[in-house]
């Protein structure tokens, strides 16, 4: 009878263990989660990269957000793969990379989100959140700038993500003044929490104050603040940390990847990261009928500068050398011109690690420039835009009244930015993106560019109306939430 | 390894030479039923003594006695006999019937019950049956046996295993594959660890009533496997086999010289150059299947003890399984030893333990079949220089070298598993026993990979060596304590009650290791510290499981003639959502003996007529740990060259998460006649399952893509039907028979909120149009795509064609002829529709088998009709695209001289939808197991029996023309839940011949 009492009281002990909630519930430690993180400033800092982590993958500097930056410019071409959509116009709101660029920058933005609302929880605050706020506020900031430059108002929200999915998940559309307004209010916000520079291996890859202060110059850009622009960007360029290299070929070589040009950047590097801007870059053909070809081209080589473009620089522009390509591998002239920025040119390995730049001075002294024309104080314009001019080797612009010389400014700002994706954007922002793509097939005809080239124009120039000026709301986006509406002409 | 194979051979002859006892007389005998036939299994003991056999397949035993010894000789279902030895040596003993104990006995979920008392759905596989075929697991001997149940091998490498699907799929994410509960261990791990000649039966679960008790886990159906234990007296056997494997077919695709005419045409077309400049001396070019295929090998050898005392029960069995496969360096290799001991402690109080101790090793693929029939045939193995070549002479393009990878390749995976329980069993009182089992499951897996320097590939491209090693710790424990209360109250009245509880924690720890560009190729995975630190990696990872779970189940058998039962489970477990851990299941169950109603007794026409129907609830928990909690991953930086660890949230929490219900309706009629001799069963039964798991895709502007939900509907019905004869029952001959054929109709109901269509798979570029999808009203993972008409024939067909004027601009004759199924003058992936089913309508298998005096014969067939199968290499292969090689066929494709022709035309790669040129029927009827024994007739006091027997698989095999793979019975992708039906180049099924021999002592 004892042994039966024994029994039974480990039967019920084992009873007792079913009964005990705690046993179900699961402590696991193969991950982290939020609730267990930020609680130090190791812990922030850890966050902190996995957001800048964020802007090296593929849907946004390793291919999608930079192809759709890069392709439909009115001075590059694809190489090979005259299928582009985005090159040739002819995308829908179904077109995938789309989503993918909408989905990574919301990631984005929850996870800066997340670490705002965590790190102003934490006992952090205030004293050593200071920098870790700035970034994550700059790095939500750029991600709504990236987001209002393609797609115009988007669903705006700034909490963390707790328990409120289902709200967020319905948001209609905000106002792209809204948005704009959030991402002038964070910089503001972070332009003093932020550091001047940093050290050791973080040398341009992090959000400085002067990062903030250039986002907030292009930020009032859009917003028409033309004296706000002008003051951010005379900020920057006075802040004397950074400064225009001699010699503007030097600004984009591997070497010299951080060099005091360059405000922010991205970094890539092939040999940790293979997954960085790989594949689509690289082989020049050898030989020569490859290279005399009039039609598309083998290889992979992604972006052809248009012979017409290469013409319109001015006699002397030093540029071109730092631009172009245009001879292949065995020394044959190519006719279609390859892009030297951000290109690699070795036979077998494709992998490109050259940084992304995000700013650098030249790109704030046109922003400078522009805001200076728009608010007529031209003195200050020419003073910037002559900068720009004498590095590259051509004269001085004066005398020019304020329409003149806005259109001086803008096209300085397309040769000297040209395939670091402005072009696209800027001709967006000015509205004369249909206009210039409309004028290319003549500019074709008239430089004499080969058939593929000439072709590809009047796709393009066939293809492109007023609706690309911002690009289809994501149709699976819409579907997901009815409160979306589509940008007009997408419907 | 010879070595360790005649160790374990030795030990075992030792083991047994201590079971034998001393000499005294020998005797020998036949036991059999009241009409003569031979009662295989029955145990002949000494009375009072542990001395003791059972008999052979034939009834026969031989013992060694005292001279005034006692035999016992007992038997389920049969009266005990007492038979005294006197100066008799040979003995003919019948035995009586016991109606009380007529019935079988059937395994079911924590119990066992009398058949006549059942009354849910249950098949008994003979494991006589499942040991009839040369196979290495349970997994491809049960394919056919059982209705309602739909075996699919994945594929044909050694060792691998196969999908099993229990009426139909029940889940979209949660995974399909039934509950395997091994002695009763739930989730019992790798089945290849499992000898089948250690099975005793297969028990498969099929309806609420007999699954409802094993709660969240019970929903795809649960297959029971009980090995054998052992009984006083008993044995040794040693069976073993040795065979050869081949592929039976190989697919037809263009050789040499008719891939180099094909080039050449393209060539004339676009008006360039031919790239062979004499395609006739090329000729047959390389056969890179028959290049990679070898005959491949195998031996099996058991050898197993079962005996005791009355007191003492032990059964033992070692083997050792040794395979190389049809395809070169593939192969798999098994050590495994079972002991399965019983103790009678006192009169009530019972011990007991199960061990099953295990390694295996598989050869992983080094080169694939998918790559053989797609690699240009024109291509030499070697280069002029005797290099393998690496560069395709069309295309240019670099491509591996299947000849380089089975040569320099090494990988392989092991594991080491230990499977054991301890038991106690104690009556308590009349009718009452308490039953606490613990049992463990330990495993070690590891996979091993190099691929060298020296592959071709790596040259060229000047990259060192890559070693990479994956280890796996898995721990699975489970408490378990049972009350069973088994009580014949008075005649009229028998219950049955089982209750308990059990606890369960499964903890999974893993570590992989990879190193990349090792300079040198010595040392393979072995020294990864070579490799320069930087180019090494490691994770490490670890889940943990735990499940706490009530159970009872009540069975109550008024008169013999209504049968009750109840059945219910409590679970919780720790995967669900902190609101929903834990969740009831249960069914309820009635059966009506008819037989014993004197209405139908009077017909004197039914040995056993009964009617059961059951209803219940259970449900499905397949998903991983920790889906419902909110995770940060790892996300790494690159700053100035250095790798920084940072992380990003990529789950987002789902507290409300709970498990998948399945609820279904059974009815059921069994039926016998004639003695017994004609046996019938029948079955309808309707499952519907709701809360479906699936990740439902969120608006990306909350920050993350999908959240693991409950939603959608999933319906499935069917019949099953299974019947069993003994036809002819005599002294010399016997001959049985049994059939079964089941069909199921699987429909998706709802999907989430507003979702009308789920893409799983789309076609490969550049059409990217909807291939399968879950689509409401349509079975699970239903193929998509356009109709095939054919080819364009000419210019004027296209003109006439009615379509729009844009349409016709890109169609040339020869293209293929797409079917635009919406009318509106386009070709596009708006005319996709649903093209085919991946169920069938009918499977099913049939054994017969004939004893004639010293002969046996058994064959096994298997098949299925009217299930569509979907090809993933046609695309490839079969529209004249000249990046791949193509099948044989395209010899006969379109051209201008060949204008009637089906097929298109070279380089017909402008448009190539999923069509139904791309489905094709996957009916089948195979001979799956053909098996011819032969008993050695002799007088002797040391062998019971010697068999020696030929087995032969997949000798004949009856398969649709459209087929044009190796083996209509595949899965592509694997236990896929949503892709069912696809097939390719995958390792094909072996045909094997196999030479066996059996001795029993």
């Amino acid at each position: 009878m004892k042994r039966l009492i024994q029994l039974i009281s480990l039967f019920s002990a084992l009873f007792f263990l079913g009964a005990c909630e705690d046993y179900l519930t699961e402590e696991p430690t193969n991950f982290i989660s939020p609730e267990q993180f930020y609680n130090t400033s190791r812990d922030a800092d850890i966050a902190l990269i996995g957001m800048y982590a964020q802007l090296s993958n593929g849907s946004i500097y390793s291919r999608d957000l930079e192809m759709i930056g890069m392709h439909g410019d009115p001075a590059v071409s694809p190489n090979r793969v005259i299928t582009l959509a985005q090159s040739r116009y002819d995308y829908s709101a179904g077109f995938g990379d789309f989503a993918n660029i909408w989905r990574q920058l919301y990631a984005l933005i929850g996870d800066a989100n997340k670490a705002i609302g965590r790190l102003e929880a934490s006992s952090l605050y205030p004293d050593e959140s200071g920098q870790f706020l700035g970034e994550a506020l700059f790095l939500r900031a750029y991600a709504y700038y990236s987001l209002q430059q393609f797609y115009g108002g988007v669903p705006l929200w700034t909490d963390e993500l707790t328990d409120n999915a289902e709200e967020i998940a319905t948001l209609p559309r905000a106002a792209v003044e809204e948005v704009r307004d959030q991402i002038i209010a964070d910089l503001i916000r972070a332009q003093d929490l932020l550091p001047d520079s940093y050290s050791g291996n973080f040398v341009k890859q992090r959000a400085t104050k002067w990062a903030a202060k250039s986002l907030l110059a292009k930020t009032y850009l859009y917003t028409e603040q033309w004296d706000l622009a002008q003051d951010a960007a005379a900020e920057v360029i006075n802040s004397q940390q950074f400064s225009l290299l001699p010699s503007y070929k030097d600004i984009f070589t591997m070497e010299n990847e951080f060099n005091e040009e360059i405000i922010l950047t991205v970094d890539f590097d092939k040999d940790i990261k293979i997954t960085s801007r790989g594949l689509r870059y690289g082989i020049r053909p050898v030989d020569e009928a490859a290279a005399n070809r009039e039609s598309w081209m083998s290889g992979f080589g992604h972006y052809v500068v248009r012979n017409s473009f290469i013409d319109s620089y001015e006699e002397g522009d030093t540029r071109l050398a730092g631009l172009i390509f245009d001879e292949n591998l065995a020394g044959n002239t190519l006719n279609f011109v390859y892009m030297a920025k951000h290109q690699r040119t070795q036979e077998v390995d494709d992998a490109l690690g050259i940084n992304f730049i995000i700013f650098r001075l030249a790109d704030i002294l046109l922003v400078h420039a522009e805001a200076a024309v728009e608010n007529n104080d031209l003195q200050a314009a020419v003073t910037s835009l002559n900068r720009v001019r004498f590095r590259a080797g051509v004269p001085d612009i004066t005398g020019l009244g304020q329409a003149d010389l806005r259109e001086a400014v803008r096209q300085e700002r397309i040769w000297e930015l040209v395939g670091e994706n402005h072009g696209k954007v800027d001709r967006m922002r000015w509205g004369t993106l249909v206009e210039d793509i409309k004028a290319l097939p003549a500019l074709a005809e008239q430089a004499g560019e080969p058939v593929g080239l000439r072709q590809m124009a009047q796709i393009q120039a066939g293809n492109i109306s007023e609706r690309h000026l911002l690009l289809p709301i994501p149709e699976q986006e819409i579907r997901k939430n009815p409160n979306l509406t589509q940008n007009p002409g997408w419907e | 390894m010879r070595k360790i194979k005649s160790n374990v051979f030795l030990y075992f002859l030792l083991l047994f030479s201590l079971s034998l006892s001393a000499q005294k007389i020998a005797i020998s005998g036949t036991v059999t039923d009241p009409k003569g036939v031979p009662l295989p299994g029955v145990n002949v003991i000494e009375k009072g003594t542990s001395n003791g056999v059972t008999t052979d397949f034939d009834g026969n035993f031989n013992l060694q006695v005292a001279e005034d010894a006692v035999l016992r000789v007992s038997y389920l279902g049969f009266k005990p006999q007492e038979v005294p030895v006197t100066s008799q040596t040979s003995f003919s003993i019948s035995l009586e019937e016991d109606s009380a104990q007529l019935d079988e006995v059937v395994v079911v979920g924590y119990g066992t019950l009398r058949k006549s008392d059942l009354t849910g759905s249950v098949s008994t596989i003979d494991a006589k049956d499942v040991q009839a075929a040369p196979a290495l697991n349970i997994e491809n001997a049960i394919q056919g046996q059982s209705p309602g149940v739909f075996v699919t091998a994945t594929n044909g490498a050694p060792g691998s295993g196969a999908t099993i699907r229990i009426r139909g799929g029940n889940s979209i994410t949660a995974g399909n594959e039934p509950l395997y509960v091994i002695d009763g261990f739930i989730g019992g791990g790798n089945l290849n660890t499992i000898n089948t000649q250690d099975i005793k039966s297969i028990e498969i679960l099929k309806d609420a009533s007999a699954t409802a008790i094993y709660g969240a886990r019970g929903a795809n159906g649960v297959i029971l496997i009980t090995t054998k234990r052992g009984n006083a007296g008993g044995g040794f056997s040693l069976d073993a086999f040795t065979g050869i494997q081949e592929i039976p077919e190989f697919i037809d695709v263009l050789n040499g010289q008719q891939y180099a005419e094909m080039v050449n045409e393209a060539q004339a077309i676009n008006g360039e150059a031919p790239i062979y400049e004499n395609p006739a001396a090329i000729g047959e070019g390389t056969d890179w299947q028959r290049l990679i295929a070898q005959t491949g090998y195998v031996q099996n050898v058991t050898a197993s003890f079962n005996g005791g005392s009355e007191k003492t029960k032990a059964y033992v069995s070692a083997n050792y399984y040794n395979q190389t496969g049809v395809i070169r360096e593939t192969g798999f290799n098994r050590y495994q030893l079972r002991t399965n001991i019983d103790q009678q402690v006192t009169e009530g109080f019972k011990l007991g333990t199960t061990t099953n101790l295990s390694y295996i090793k598989r050869e992983q693929e080094k080169t694939g079949l998918g790559q053989a029939i797609r690699l240009n045939p024109a291509d030499p193995i070697y280069d002029e220089n005797g290099n393998y070549n690496i560069e395709d002479t069309f295309s240019g393009v670099f491509y591996s070298n299947p000849e380089a990878n089975l040569d320099l390749i090494t990988a392989y995976n092991t594991e080491a598993r230990i499977l054991a329980s301890l038991f106690a069993e104690w009556k308590i009182t009349d009718g009452l026993t308490f039953r606490p089992t613990f049992s463990t499951d330990v495993s070690n897996a590891r996979n091993y990979s190099y691929t060298p320097a020296a592959l071709p590939l790596n040259i060229r491209n000047n990259n060192g060596g890559s070693a990479y090693i994956f280890q796996s710790e898995n721990i699975s424990l489970v408490t378990e304590a049972l009350f069973n209360y088994s009580k014949d109250i008075n005649e009229n009245n028998r219950i049955d009650v089982v209750a308990g509880a059990t606890v369960q924690n499964d903890n999974d720890k893993s570590v992989s290791t990879t190193a990349n560009d090792l300079f040198t190729d010595v040392t393979l995975f072995d020294a990864i510290q070579l490799a320069s630190p930087d180019m090494v990696s490691v994770n490490s990872g670890s889940t943990e499981r735990d499940i706490v779970s009530y159970l009872g189940r009540i069975n109550y058998s008024l008169l013999d003639k209504y049968l009750f039962t109840v059945t219910g489970r409590r679970d919780g477990s720790s995967v669900f959502g902190e609101n929903n851990k834990w969740a009831n299941f249960g069914a309820v169950a009635l059966g009506w003996n008819l037989a014993k109603e004197k209405f139908i007794d009077e017909l004197n026409i039914f040995d056993t007529f009964k009617l059961r129907a059951s209803l219940g609830e259970s449900g499905n928990q397949g998903i991983s740990p920790y889906q419902t909690l909110g995770a940060l991953n790892r996300n790494t930086a690159v700053f100035n060259g250095t790798e920084y660890v940072g992380v990003s949230q990529n789950r987002l929490p789902n507290p409300d998460l709970k498990w998948e219900r399945t609820s279904q309706l059974d009815i059921g009629l069994e039926m016998a006649f004639l003695n017994r001799s004609l046996r019938f069963e029948v079955d309808y039964y309707k499952k519907t399952t709701d809360d479906l798991l699936y990740d439902v895709q969120l608006p990306y502007q909350v920050g993350f893509d999908s959240q693991l939900q409950n939603v959608g509907k999933v319906e499935n019905q069917g019949l099953e039907f299974a019947l069993s004869s003994t036809i002819v029952n005599k002294e010399d001959l016997t001959v049985n028979f049994s059939i079964n054929m089941s069909t199921n109709k699987n429909r998706v109901v709802e999907l989430a909120q507003g979702l009308d269509e789920v893409i799983i798979r789309r076609s490969p570029l550049p059409e990217l149009n909807p291939l399968s999808g879950l689509i409401p009203g349509e079975t699970i993972g239903a193929f998509l795509g356009l109709d095939y008409l054919g080819t364009w024939s000419t210019q004027e067909e296209i003109d006439n064609s009615g379509l729009d004027p844009a349409q016709i601009a890109i169609l040339e004759p020869g293209d293929q002829k797409y079917g635009d199924f919406n009318e509106d003058g386009f070709i596009n992936n708006d005319d996709s529709h649903v093209i085919g089913d991946p169920t069938p309508d009918i499977f099913g298998g049939f054994n017969a088998d004939v004893q004639y005096k010293n002969f046996s014969l058994a064959v096994y067939f298997q098949g299925s009709y009217g299930n569509d199968l979907y090809s993933i290499d046609y695309v490839a292969l079969g529209n004249g695209d000249l990046r791949s090689n193509n099948y044989g066929f395209l010899v006969n494709r379109w051209t201008p001289e060949n204008t009637d022709s089906d097929i298109p035309r070279v380089q017909a790669t402008r448009q190539k939808f999923s069509s139904t040129a791309d489905v094709h029927d996957g009916s089948f009827l195979r001979l799956k197991t053909l098996r011819l024994g032969y008993d050695i007739p002799m007088e002797s006091k040391t062998f019971k029996n010697i068999n020696i027997y030929f087995t032969g698989t997949n000798l004949l095999l009856w398969k649709s023309d459209e087929f044009l793979g190796y083996d209509p019975e595949v899965s592509n992708q694997g236990t896929s839940t949503l892709q069912r039906g696809f097939y390719a180049a995958d390792y094909p099924q072996n045909r094997s011949y196999n030479l066996g021999l059996r001795i029993e002592l």
